[in-house]
């Protein structure tokens, strides 16, 4: 085939994909914006005019402000547990080789194809008053009343971590396995001790992967809807249940709508000054 | 069997050609090699000829047909990767039916000629493995038989054998040139090793940077190169520096770093230039004893014994070393270490050709 | 990293926190054959009735027609039009191939719950609300971005004279590509498809939002019990899923091997 020819083919391969991205991704979206520019009135729905409230809402309303704190509290908070439990876990799946690796890679990925309702469902029966862990805590005489960790920050991120754990080790493992095999032989035998060699030599050599990892969790986390309703339950609310309810409960769209674009362009930020950051470091090195 | 032509043939990557301007007749049943060093163009060309590759310019005539537009599963021609490139999915036998069955042969006829092509070389008691279970050998015939079993009107092979140990490739090269000759298929062969291309080919062409610098028989590119470049990459030779001091009606005189003078045939450099010389290593004839003539005086330094030929090292009185072969059976095959020779080498053999600065 | 084999101590907190991961799983898999409404340790008597009244509620047998249908109609549907896009990508037919192809994985950050209410917006402005086609569509835009991963890592990895030797021995594209190439790849493939299917089963941040009244998939299902209150059933429909994807994930390690993925 000709040059031209390929060019030809090749668009007429790709467009249908392209047309079904535009068409149930692309164009939702962007009719979406205007909507959260707009009033809307129980009874009246959605009234015409224009206005910039439901966006300054956000950072004015107390209410608000106390769900964005919540949704970036737990992004962090899960993201560093992922990442210092997720860290021996890595290392042992990255060391690991042949069938050993085979059936470690599954035992990871097994937890991150399940369905996270069924996930959640199972916290829930550890977590609850009446769920197990408290079942066992007051058989053991530890405590009195149950300890409530559902419908708190405490639920959500057990749960989240729960979810995003696999995630953040399959990313570490992949990072860790990219490195040069001997150079933590070549410092071993320059005299340092495990340790040091962990900090001085792994870790920044491992460090853009890593980082890679942790912002991927964190986006993650930050756009969860489905654990945090069922742990959080359907008052205690972060960004993703907040839109939930207002489209759903409430049915005020332009809200919700803000909310969705507020969401949006935090998660999009994050992921584009992760990936300036990145291109920086790497061409500093 | 038929002709195969190509005029002005050419392929460009943004500004650079990797193939300029190629003209090549192939005559219908003939062996070919193009040869040249790594990057020359070679496979690209083949790569042209086989469809896979899109000519920026020139054309490609077939038994009288332009081919040149044709797309590749339309040109009715064979090739031979260096990869194999054995299907892993299907067996060796419907690997070699492959070809036939897209030309619509079906049935008792294509299990005919399916064994056919696989009894050419010698595989029909591995017709039910699979490529993985065969050895490198046995899988490049495999590649052969499915490239052959089709009947093309042209035999393409991108150096088949580069992935072959030394002994198979020796075993594969009487292997391919004998099927050639029982098919009387008109064959292109693409080479580096200037050795398989001059032990299998009836005529060879010799390739740098995307441009033809000779085609003639393994001989005539042997003993008459056409220039520096193909005098350099056939056969072994001295490659040195000099300068033109003085041009005649016969030739130029040219003098070595070290003061040497040797004579040359005509070229167009004008005097004073610097020079690169190439000079093949059996040229350097070396005439010792009884046989004295007239030649630059010289002591061997260095002799190594290679089985059928030995390597003399001289070195001139003006410092100069040259390197010199000989068969082992000759006189000068016997020459020893600290023996005062007389180096003569014919100015046909000495190859001038214009050096940077 | 080193090929040294891992302390003992390494070891033993990677196996604690392959029982966190587990944990939960293992507590829906004994509450699902728990005589009890609720889940005591140990569980006081065994039982199957649970599973017993999934099959026979009518509701969660609905839900698991919906969900098959739906994750195998928006699977097939991505595949045939992912594939050629990959082909195309893979053979630079189309200029800043990198480009189109992140673009085409962008649905993957964004946040699904951004996505199901504009969708919700979308197709009620169209009025098209709670149709089949609609959920297909959803779902196969968000499959997508893993078949296109999975694709394009399939078509790198094989030997490109594969194909080149297919159309000089006369096959054109379309069968070169039948014949040679998706055999070769097909472990690839067939780990994505899989992956797809298993993507589209389990979505719910975009698929509630677009349900059609009355009319639910399974994850959905199961997130509204939870929300009203749960029996056990509920435990013994999420065990039936656990094992259906534990079985899809050892098939898809044994004939394509989990390393591709990863």
């Amino acid at each position: 085939m000709t040059r031209s020819g390929e060019r030809r083919a090749g668009w007429l391969l790709v467009a249908p994909l392209c047309l079904l991205l535009l068409a149930v991704f692309v164009a939702p979206v962007a009719l979406m914006l205007p909507t959260s520019f707009r009033t809307y009135q129980p009874g009246l729905g959605i009234t015409s005019g224009w206005t910039a409230h439901n966006y300054t809402q956000i950072v004015t309303d107390g209410y608000l402000l106390e769900v964005l704190g919540r949704t970036f509290v737990l992004g962090v908070s899960v993201t560093a547990i992922c990442l210092v439990l997720g860290f021996p876990l890595a290392v042992v799946l990255a060391r690991a080789s042949g069938a050993a690796r085979g059936i470690l890679t599954l035992l990871v990925v097994f937890p991150l194809t399940l369905n996270v309702v069924v996930r959640s469902f199972g916290w829930i029966s550890l977590l609850s008053n009446r769920g197990l862990i408290n079942q066992a805590l007051m058989a053991l005489g530890i405590v009195d009343v149950p300890l409530r960790m559902m419908f708190n920050l405490t639920g959500l991120i057990v749960g989240l971590t729960h979810v995003l754990l696999p995630v953040m080790v399959v990313l570490l493992a992949a990072a860790l396995r990219a490195l040069p095999r001997d150079v933590e032989a070549a410092a071993a035998t320059l005299g340092t001790r495990p340790w040091k060699t962990f900090f001085l030599v792994t870790l920044p050599l491992a460090a853009p992967g890593i980082f890679a990892g942790c912002v991927l969790v964190f986006v993650l986390t930050i756009s969860a809807l489905v654990t945090p309703r069922l742990l959080g339950g359907p008052a205690y609310k972060v960004m993703a249940t907040a839109i939930f309810d207002e489209f759903l409960s409430s049915l005020d769209w332009p809200t919700g709508a803000a909310l969705a674009f507020a969401l949006t362009l935090f998660a999009l930020a994050v992921v584009a000054l992760a990936g300036l950051l990145t291109r920086r470091w790497v061409a500093a090195r | 069997m038929a002709d195969l032509i190509l005029r002005g043939l050419t392929k460009r990557y943004g500004g650079q050609a990797a193939v300029a301007d190629v003209d090549l007749v192939v005559a219908s049943g003939e062996f070919v090699s193009l040869l040249g060093p790594s990057g020359c163009g070679k496979s690209t060309l083949l790569r042209m000829l086989a469809g896979l590759v899109e000519a920026s310019a020139g054309t490609i005539l077939l038994a009288g047909q332009d081919i040149t537009r044709l797309p590749a599963h339309r040109r009715g021609l064979g090739l031979v990767f260096q990869s194999y490139a054995l299907f892993p999915h299907l067996t060796v036998a419907d690997n070699v039916a492959f070809g036939l069955r897209r030309q619509g042969v079906r049935g008792a006829e294509l299990r005919r000629r399916t064994e056919e092509a696989l009894a050419l070389v010698r595989l029909d008691h591995l017709a039910a493995r699979m490529p993985r279970q065969l050895s490198g050998g046995q899988q490049q015939r495999v590649a052969l038989a499915r490239a052959v079993a089709p009947r093309p009107r042209v035999l393409l092979l991108d150096e088949p054998l580069s992935n072959l140990d030394a002994l198979l490739r020796d075993e594969m090269q009487i292997e391919i040139k004998r099927l050639q000759r029982e098919l009387g298929t008109t064959s292109v062969f693409v080479t580096h090793d200037q050795a398989e291309a001059l032990s299998m080919s009836d005529r060879v062409c010799v390739l740098d940077h995307g441009r033809v610098q000779q085609v003639g028989t393994p001989e005539e590119v042997y003993q008459r190169p056409a220039n520096g470049f193909v005098a350099g990459f056939i056969g072994r030779s001295n490659r040195l520096r000099g300068r033109v001091e003085a041009v005649d009606v016969a030739g130029v005189s040219v003098v070595l770093d070290g003061g040497a003078v040797l004579r040359s045939g005509r070229t167009e450099i004008a005097p004073g230039r610097l020079v690169g010389i190439v000079i093949r290593n059996d040229a350097v004839r070396l005439l010792c004893g009884a046989s004295q003539g007239s030649g630059l005086p010289g002591k061997i330094v260095m002799r190594s014994f290679s089985g059928a030929q030995v390597q003399l090292v001289v070195r001139l009185e003006s410092g100069t070393e040259l390197v010199s072969d000989a068969p082992a059976t000759t006189a000068e095959g016997a020459l020893g270490i600290g023996t005062e020779v007389q180096v003569a080498i014919a100015p046909e053999a000495v190859f001038v050709t214009e050096a940077a600065a | 990293m080193t090929d040294e084999p891992p302390s003992l101590a390494l070891r033993l907190i990677a196996a604690l926190l392959f029982a966190f991961l587990l944990l939960p799983v293992a507590v829906v898999v004994l509450a699902a054959f728990s005589d009890t409404a609720y889940l005591t340790i140990p569980p006081q008597g065994l039982t199957l009735r649970w599973f017993a009244k999934v099959f026979h509620d009518p509701d969660y047998l609905a839900a698991i027609v919906l969900s098959l249908k739906l994750a195998a109609v928006a699977t097939l549907l991505a595949t045939v039009l992912a594939v050629p896009a990959c082909y195309a990508l893979h053979h630079r037919w189309v200029p800043a191939g990198e480009t189109i192809a992140n673009l085409l994985m962008s649905p993957l950050i964004f946040p699904a719950v951004v996505i199901g209410v504009a969708l919700l917006q979308y197709v009620s402005l169209l009025g098209i609300r709670g149709s089949f086609a609609t959920l297909v569509l959803a779902h196969a835009m968000i499959v997508t971005p893993y078949l296109i991963r999975t694709g394009l890592a399939g078509f790198a990895g094989m030997d490109p004279a594969l194909e080149e030797a297919a159309r000089v021995l006369g096959a054109n594209r379309f069968m070169a590509f039948f014949l040679v190439v998706a055999p070769v790849i097909r472990s690839s493939l067939g780990a994505g498809l899989v992956f797809a299917l298993i993507t589209s089963f389990d979505e719910v941040p975009v698929t509630v939002f677009l349900l059609p009244p009355g009319q639910a998939t399974l994850p959905v299902t199961i997130f509204t019990a939870i929300d009203q209150g749960v029996d056990p059933s509920v435990a013994a429909v999420s065990t039936l899923m656990i094992a259906a994807t534990a079985i899809l994930l050892v098939a898809v390690e044994r004939f394509a091997g989990m390393r591709r993925l990863f």
